[in-house]
């Protein structure tokens, strides 16, 4: 940590960066949140450990809107959640300088994050400045989508909707998404109007399996929408479904390798070709 | 104000059998935006076109909804009806109340009442329904034809008759394809090369045939009138430019250890070599997996002999982008390794060949110069077995479809076999004898009755090799019921003609369909069997499935006139029906660019940021991009969102 900071502190000296992107802890209270780092202040209260939950990538867009040049402290997941973003055109990899760090895992709620079991890279796969341990990738388990998978279609149905009837449709998981970011929303579409305005079950239905599906190979799994939810719906559930099944069907793991395009939007002569064949698996 | 008019179709029983067709015409007047609905025996017929005419003039209806079969039969037939009024061809819809409901169910009331919903579905579609402009764009007048093959060499000359450039492109190192590497040819046994050869040369002569041997098809962008193909010439280690095709590198070639694949693998040859003597362009290409040179970097030998200095060691693949406005598949087929038949022995045995070995066998150009000697100890083969069905119509061991070929060409080769060895048997072990085409029966006759062949109708169970050297064929006689079997010298197999290798990987490439064997799927099987799905790419000869040599010549020369006829126009006309993008939606992430097939995606500035544009004249209206815009920011013209939107929510 402290290589780093010293490596912020002179990027942001020598004009190399005009702001970094950061956990900044509250000494008064010990709460660690993310903050905008500038070259006239010392990076004393800058900190990474296990209280660095948020994804910082989603805050890019509206920096390098502003700035020329932004660095920005990336743990695993996030590098991939950059990953996607760069894919995407959302961001110019020209105006970031990556600050890996070897993430040993997050806490939430005095445990450690979920997500974090399955991590596919503790480090993010685009990095300028490499910081902390890189750990070996393991495959992964997704065991919370097995466990789903063994219901009968009944007790899955009602396992989801009970949760789906919770939701408020606050929309705080679009917000916090670094990869939903539509112009305008679907959820937003008046005319027609693919999804009902207000929260009931089957419009609530409908919103979260369209969330699901629009982010199905491109979620990097930083697990920020469930986090974020005050109703505290599994929504992680559904992306890593969804990510269980591109990493079956194409042995990839979304956000890990630099500039690779999301399986789902290119076609490959290697892909599983059950459909073209006239075979059903 | 929208204003329907709808059409009810009986299709003489076809619809009105199931579907109380007065009770839908009842139903729908209901519908406020019905100004006028009525029924009729054949709406595709004159009179009935007629009605859609009068009451667009009489009724002032300014839509139209027919029901009547599916819009792929007779769309066109009622756009120019809307057309010849005046009215926009794009302001119809149709219901398809045939294939989609009459036609799939037994119960009336049901079918009538689907009627109701599916025609009640289109007319609040069509209230939607914009009206469009058909889309004029320039095209490329030259043809690709893959495959140069005796299907292939037709089409282009056509073509190239027609005034039309052609680029050949062909992955050995000649033309001629399958029918050069054949003896004489039913049903008239004539000779294959002395006919094929005068149109290999045609074709190489050709003013406006550019021949690609040694070349393949690696990527294929854009759509009909203006596509973009990459051809990758592989290393051939010999300079064509150069090359006098003398052929004394072949005969100095210390290496002789090459399967001879135009010899279907019956000999040995060089390194470097021209395939065959007949071969266009008779211009040799060294093997780099057998070359010394090339391997470990010692001989040498043709470089230092070649009188032209055309041996060049660092060749290497070139890629290089063609445009063209149509394409010819023509890559014929291959037959299939009878190896998965471990009872007959075939690739274990050296005397129980393939139809095609044998063909090479007693050909003049053949390993044995034309004379026919079994290949363990070239001996005159005095008993010969021709098995037929090795393969085909075997869905247990191989395929289910029957090869075509082998019941005349087995006929053939027992002619050739009786005039080469006139003291010698020939039996034939046969399941049906299947000779439909025009004197095909009469050869077939002509093999039992003048020739003297034996044919034995049944299955042949095994072939086991004697001490003597001669095999022992199990069969059966099922015309007299009972097993029997024959010691032969040799044992033809007439092995399942099958796609090429790469069939699947070429289908890809091109972006059409095929069918679970591999071969390419033609876009109707009766009405449209040159065409594919993919608009200006036509199939012709084995790729489509097995073929004869007429039949695949027929199918070139069909596949040369689907091409002129594109070329015909000035101009492409295109289908409206295409993309657009919003770019106040769009985000600019280009997801779409990367699911478009045709390249029809480009990056443009709008105010601040970047977003996707459509190329109008590339689009085709595909629909992959509206798919996967997440924002919506993509509307395809004549399936917009309200369109689709409104014949959701008009389900019942």
């Amino acid at each position: 940590m402290k290589e780093m900071r010293k490596k912020i502190e002179e990027l942001l000296k020598n004009g190399e960066i005009d702001v970094a992107l950061g956990y900044r802890e509250n000494p008064a209270t010990g709460e660690v949140k993310a903050d905008v780092f500038r070259k006239d202040e010392t990076l004393d209260d800058m900190v990474f450990d296990e209280r660095c939950v948020q994804n910082l990538v989603n805050y890019l867009p509206t920096l390098v809107a502003r700035y020329k040049k932004v660095g920005i402290v990336l743990k695993g997941c996030d590098g991939r959640s950059l990953v996607t973003q760069l894919v995407e055109h959302r961001i110019n990899k020209s105006q970031i300088v990556a600050l890996g760090i070897g993430c040993e895992g997050v806490r939430l709620d005095g445990k450690e994050a979920d997500k974090c079991g399955d991590c596919a890279t503790n480090m993010t796969p685009i990095v300028d400045y490499e910081f902390g341990e890189k750990k070996q990738k393991k495959d992964p388990v997704f065991s919370k989508v097995k466990e789903i998978e063994r219901m009968s279609p009944a007790e899955r149905w009602k396992f989801f909707a009970d949760y789906f009837a919770r939701c408020e449709r606050c929309y705080a998981c679009r917000q916090i998404c670094p990869s939903c970011y539509c112009e305008i929303c679907v959820a937003d579409q008046q005319e027609p109007k693919w999804i009902e305005p207000s929260a009931k079950l089957s419009a609530n239905t409908m919103w979260h399996l369209i969330r699901a599906y629009h982010l199905a190979g491109r979620c990097a799994d930083c697990g920020e929408c469930e986090r974020v939810c005050p109703q505290e719906i599994p929504m992680r559930l559904l992306n890593n479904a969804l990510e269980k099944a591109v990493h079956e069907l194409f042995g990839v793991r979304p956000g890990t390798v630099p500039e690779e395009v999301p399986p789902l939007v290119v076609l490959n002569k290697e892909d599983p070709d059950t459909i073209l064949e006239g075979k059903n698996e | 104000m929208a204003k329907v008019g709808v059409f009810v179709c009986h299709c003489g029983v076809n619809i009105a059998a199931k579907v109380d067709v007065k009770r839908v015409v009842d139903a729908l007047k209901e519908m406020p935006e019905v100004g006028f609905a009525h029924e009729y025996k054949f709406m595709c017929s004159s009179p009935g076109q007629e009605l859609i005419r009068k009451e667009i003039k009489e009724s002032k209806i300014n839509r139209v909804v027919v029901a009547a079969c599916s819009p792929r039969m007779h769309l066109p037939t009622f756009q120019k009806a809307l057309a010849s009024q005046g009215l926009n061809p794009y302001l119809v819809s149709m219901a398809n109340i045939r294939e989609q409901c009459s036609w799939v169910t037994d119960d009336p009331e049901m079918a009538t009442q689907k009627a109701i919903d599916l025609v009640a579905r289109q007319i609040k579609r069509v209230v939607h329904q914009d009206p469009l402009e058909d889309i004029s764009v320039p095209m490329t007048k030259t043809a690709l034809v893959i495959g140069g093959g005796i299907a292939g060499i037709q089409a282009a000359l056509d073509i190239a008759d027609g005034n039309r450039k052609v680029i050949l492109v062909e992955k050995s190192p000649s033309i001629g394809g399958r029918m050069a590497q054949l003896d004489e040819t039913f049903p008239t046994l004539d000779c294959s090369q002395c006919i094929l050869t005068p149109k290999m040369v045609e074709a190489a002569q050709h003013p406006n045939i550019e021949i690609r041997v040694n070349s393949e098809v690696k990527k294929v962008d854009g759509y009909v009138g203006n596509f973009e193909v990459t051809v990758e010439k592989k290393a051939t280690y010999v300079d064509a430019q150069k090359c006098i095709g003398c052929g004394i590198c072949q005969e100095k070639c210390p290496v002789k250890t090459v399967p001879d694949e135009f010899n279907a693998d019956l000999n040995l040859r060089a390194a470097i070599a021209i395939p065959f003597p007949q071969a266009v362009p008779a211009i040799p290409i060294i093997e780099p997996d057998y070359c010394k040179k090339l391997i470990e970097n010692k001989c040498g030998v043709c470089a230092k002999i070649c009188p032209a200095e055309a041996i060049n060691y660092d060749d290497v693949p070139m890629q290089e982008t063609v445009n063209v406005g149509a394409i010819v598949v023509a890559t014929g087929y291959r037959e299939m390794d009878p190896a998965v038949y471990t009872e007959y022995g075939g690739r274990k045995y050296p005397d129980v060949i393939t139809g095609l070995q044998f063909e090479r066998l007693v050909s003049s150009t053949g390993p044995t110069g034309g004379e026919l000697k079994r290949p363990s100890d070239g001996e005159i083969p005095k008993t010969v077995v021709f098995v037929q069905c090795v393969g085909s119509r075997d869905e247990s061991k191989a395929h289910a479809y029957c090869s075509g070929i082998c019941c005349m060409y087995t006929a053939k080769h027992t002619m050739i076999y009786k005039h080469h060895v006139p003291d010698g048997q020939a039996y034939v072990s046969y399941i049906d004898i299947r000779a439909p085409g025009k004197t095909y029966e009469e050869f077939v006759r002509r093999a039992i009755e003048d020739e003297g062949v034996r044919y034995l109708r049944g299955r042949v169970a095994k072939i086991r090799r004697l001490q003597n050297g001669q095999y022992r064929v199990y069969t059966e006689d099922t015309l007299v019921g009972r097993a029997v079997h024959i010691d032969a010298d040799m044992v033809v197999l007439a092995s399942a003609v099958e796609p090429q290798e790469d069939a699947v990987g070429l289908a890809q490439i091109l972006g059409i369909a095929y069918d679970s064997d591999g071969f390419y799927t033609e876009a109707h099987p009766k009405l449209k069997p040159i065409e594919t799905a993919s608009a200006g790419i036509f199939l012709a000869g084995a790729c489509q499935g097995p073929k004869d040599i007429p039949a695949s010549v027929q199918q070139g020369s069909a596949a040369a006139s689907k091409v002129l006829s594109i070329f015909a126009r000035d101009n492409l006309v295109k289908s409206p029906q295409i993309a657009t993008v919003d770019p106040t939606a769009c985000t600019g992430c280009l997801t779409c660019s990367y699911v478009c097939h045709y390249s029809a995606i480009e990056e443009k500035e709008f105010g601040q940021r970047q977003v996707a544009e459509i190329i109008p004249g590339k689009c085709q209206g595909c629909g992959a991009c509206v798919a996967t815009c997440k924002g919506k920011a993509i509307t395809l013209a004549g399936f917009s969102d309200d369109e689709i939107y409104e014949e959701i929510v008009s389900c019942k």
